[in-house]
């Protein structure tokens, strides 16, 4: 990663145990995970409830239709990731 | 891909066009397209195809909502470099996830769109973080937040332009419009120029959030625009 974005005494406490955990069980520093919890008062609530909806697929869409959206913007975005 | 064929995810990415998909899919397709490669261009005849092909309101919505998402991920992930999970942390790391009860997002906010000061129609939750993102007290100014994320939707057609300072604007170019394209050197150079890699991330998720909400104000503004 270019930047240092794990290292941060700011995130709340269940991310930080929700990231503790996916490290553990997979070796990896999710970067979405870091990405919506940094800082509580730079990523609101409710900006971060509507990005899981959107990361999720929980709404009018199934699971595999929006997985199926994000890898069709993905490619569309040439995005490495 | 969960619950659908591979094979037709391979063809859907290959050529959505023609990929054998139902009418509605094609339609959320075609919508998440529009969002992410001409976020600025009237929608209208979209809505009206995707409201042919049976999607409510909500389905509308639902997809550019994930379009959203990932334009904003995708964005992030190529300026930061992301570690990309290996097909063998994939499926683990699915049912990690889907484990995390706080995770979910909770119910839909009804309405679910406002007209923001600027005249544009957002998502509620989306207008809501504006304020946070570009207002609170970081390790960057606001000031720096609010010209990138207008900088980088002028850079996807939006209107509102803002003056970011000289050293930022080729990296908010490639934020913006091919941040895949964003290299080692580019960050190093900002660096070197005395932004702390927070305040970096910062001002990157002001530009990456101004380049992707382009796409989501004009297809609420062609849903509901006559309703304000």
């Amino acid at each position: 990663m270019r930047i240092d974005l794990a290292n941060n005494d700011d995130r709340p406490l269940f991310f930080r145990l929700a990231m503790a955990m996916v490290r553990r069980v997979t070796g990896l520093e999710l970067g979405p995970l870091l990405l919506i919890s940094y800082e509580r008062r730079f990523i609101a609530g409710a900006l971060k409830r509507y990005i899981l909806r959107g990361m999720r697929g929980q709404g009018a869409w199934t699971k595999g239709e929006a997985e199926l959206f994000a890898g069709f913007v993905s490619s569309l975005n040439s995005c490495r990731f | 891909m969960l619950d659908l064929d591979a094979r037709l995810v391979e063809a859907v990415l290959a050529d959505w066009k023609s990929a054998p998909v139902t009418p509605r899919l094609r339609a959320g397709l075609a919508l998440v397209e529009a969002v992410t490669l001409r976020p600025a261009e009237p929608m209208d005849a979209l809505v009206v195809d995707a409201r042919a092909a049976g999607l409510d309101d909500a389905a509308v919505e639902d997809a550019a909502n994930v379009a959203f998402h990932f334009n904003l991920i995708n964005r992030a992930a190529d300026a930061f470099d992301f570690t990309r999970p290996t097909a063998r942390q994939l499926p683990r790391l699915a049912r990690l996830l889907d484990r995390m009860k706080f995770m979910r997002s909770g119910p839909r906010a009804s309405p679910s769109w406002t007209k923001a000061p600027d005249g544009a129609l957002r998502p509620v939750e989306v207008q809501a973080g504006y304020a946070r993102l570009l207002e609170a007290p970081c390790a960057s100014s606001p000031e720096h937040r609010r010209a990138a994320e207008a900088f980088c939707a002028h850079q996807r057609g939006a209107r509102r332009d803002g003056a970011v300072p000289a050293e930022l604007r080729h990296y908010l170019g490639k934020v913006a419009t091919a941040a895949h394209k964003v290299v080692d050197e580019d960050v190093a150079a900002l660096r070197a120029a005395g932004w702390s890699d927070r305040a970096l991330f910062e001002v990157t998720m002001a530009g990456a959030f101004g380049a992707s909400v382009v796409g989501l104000e004009t297809l609420f503004g062609a849903l509901y625009a006559q309703g304000t």
